[in-house]
Formats: C-alpha cells, structure tokens, sequence
C-alpha cells in the first residue's frame, strides 16, 4: 500500500499589514503550519517601529526572532525604490515584497493594505491575497473551524476603520464556500 | 475622572471665541465643550449612516451610484474591489490548501 504523504507547505511572503492583522486575529501561529512565511528585511525594520505602540506588531516580531518567520534581504534595491517611485501607494515594505517574490521564485504575497492591493496585483507576476487566503486555508486543512474562522474575521474587523470593518463582516458569508 | 488638555489657538481664534461666549453668556471652555461634543456626535452619525450604506451595497440591496454619493466614489470602489478580492482569497484558498 502506498503511503499517504503531508502536502508540501506553500511558500508565502507576507507584508507589514497581512502578518499584524494575523496576529490581532490569533492566526499568526496556526499559519505556521500550512505555510513556510518569509519577509523582506524592510517589513522587519516597519514592524520595528510599529511595535513602539502596537502589540501585535511586537509579537510579529518575537515570532521573527523565534525563526518562526524568514527574514530576508531584497537584493535589487533599485527596482524597491522604482516601484515606491512610481506607486506611491505601495510602501517600501510591499514593493521590497515584490522584488523578493521576483528573486526567490516565491508564488503568493499576502497584504492586507487595502489601497496599495491593486497596485501590487499590476506590478507583480506573484498572486496576490489578502491575509483571510491564509485563514481560510487553515479552515481548509482543518486546522481550525469555520465558526474559528469566522471570530477572527471579527478581531481583524475591530482594529480597521468603519469601512473596512463592514468588508470583513461581509466577507465572514464567503467561508460558507469552503463547506460545498 | 477629569483630564486636563492644553490646547493652544491663535489670538484670533480666541477673539471670536470670546465674542461668541459673551453673546451666548457662556464660558470660552464651556464653547469648546459643546462645539467638540456637537463635532463628535455627527461624526459618529456620519459614521454609522456609512456603515449602515456599506453593508446594504455588498448585499446587493444599494446601487453603486448611490452607496458612492453617500460615502465618496474612493470608498466606494475600495469597497467594491477589496470585497471581491476577499471572495477571490477565500475561493483560492480552498482549491490551494485541498488535501
């Protein structure tokens, strides 16, 4: 009989906003289990400075610090730079993510910086997902329930503007798919 | 519990904040409370008007036009697109994650 064998883990490189928002829904750590994460060095030094005043920003970063995240250096500094020229929009964290996905061949990035995903979706060949790809996922390898899910939408929710807020409660229907 | 904020403002300002209490025969600090009080009061109607309109446009019960007179045509396309991203993530991710 042949042996089943465990899905490979998904390569995956995560923004400021995606791995903070992980973390005020308390998926960060289930995440680990699906997916190999990485961040550029850039995202490293933002959380840096969010953690002055933000929690979950300095839990991201112990979880750096842990090896639970891979931080990387970006070497073409000069695309970082074009792409945050040309994109004001796109902040040095998320173009140093781009440029990255491009040097280790690494498929999907996750932001959760609503303004700038458009602008990252034109400039990369990379996916782009917004960081419930990941909380669905968990859902999807039954890591945790939908009702799970579900809550940590609601945490996100409450740390977003009132805007945001309503697409996060809105979005909770959509899980519904992953139980046809 | 009290807490006190020092603000400052220019003479000017200050001026017409006088002439205002005088006419209103109220004090400059009580002008500021009810003036910040009345500001926050709407912004908080303002606020709920919004999320009351978000919520009847992604359930198909608003059109576009009017859920963007309401909340500006920024808000309305970010609304818009980010909502489908997030069916589009979530839709990925159950084909990306099967076993």
């Amino acid at each position: 009989m042949r042996k089943k064998t465990l899905p490979s883990k998904k390569l995956v490189i995560g923004d400021t906003s995606a791995l903070v928002s992980l973390q005020a829904s308390d998926m960060l750590k289930n995440v680990f289990s699906i997916v190999e994460l990485f961040v550029p060095r850039d995202v490293e030094n933002e959380l840096k400075i969010h953690a002055r005043l933000d929690n979950n920003a300095a839990t991201v970063l112990s979880l750096i610090r842990n090896g639970n995240i891979t931080v990387c250096d970006v070497q073409d500094r000069r695309r970082v730079n074009e792409l945050v020229t040309f994109f004001p929009m796109v902040d040095i964290g998320e173009a140093a993510a781009v440029v990255l996905s491009e040097e280790r061949k690494i498929e999907v990035i996750i932001t959760d910086d609503f303004q700038a995903f458009p602008y990252l979706k034109q400039v990369t060949t990379a996916t782009v997902h917004l960081s419930v790809y990941l909380i669905a996922g968990l859902v999807v390898r039954r890591r945790i329930s939908i009702d799970e899910a579900r809550t940590a939408f609601d945490n996100i929710a409450r740390k977003r503007n009132w805007l945001n807020a309503e697409i996060y409660q809105h979005a909770k229907r959509y899980l519904d798919a992953l139980v046809d | 519990m009290v807490t006190e904020v020092k603000i400052e403002f220019d003479t000017e300002f200050i001026e017409q904040l006088d002439k205002l209490a005088q006419s209103e025969f109220k004090t400059r600090e009580s002008v500021i409370k009810s003036a910040l009080a009345a500001y926050i009061e709407r912004y908080t109607k303002m606020v709920d008007i919004k999320r009351l309109a978000t919520g009847k446009f992604l359930n198909g019960d608003l059109d576009f036009d009017d859920f963007a007179r309401i909340v500006g045509y920024d808000n309305a396309i970010l609304a818009r697109d980010i909502d489908q991203a997030m069916k589009e993530s979530i839709v990925d991710a159950k084909k990306d994650f099967a076993f």
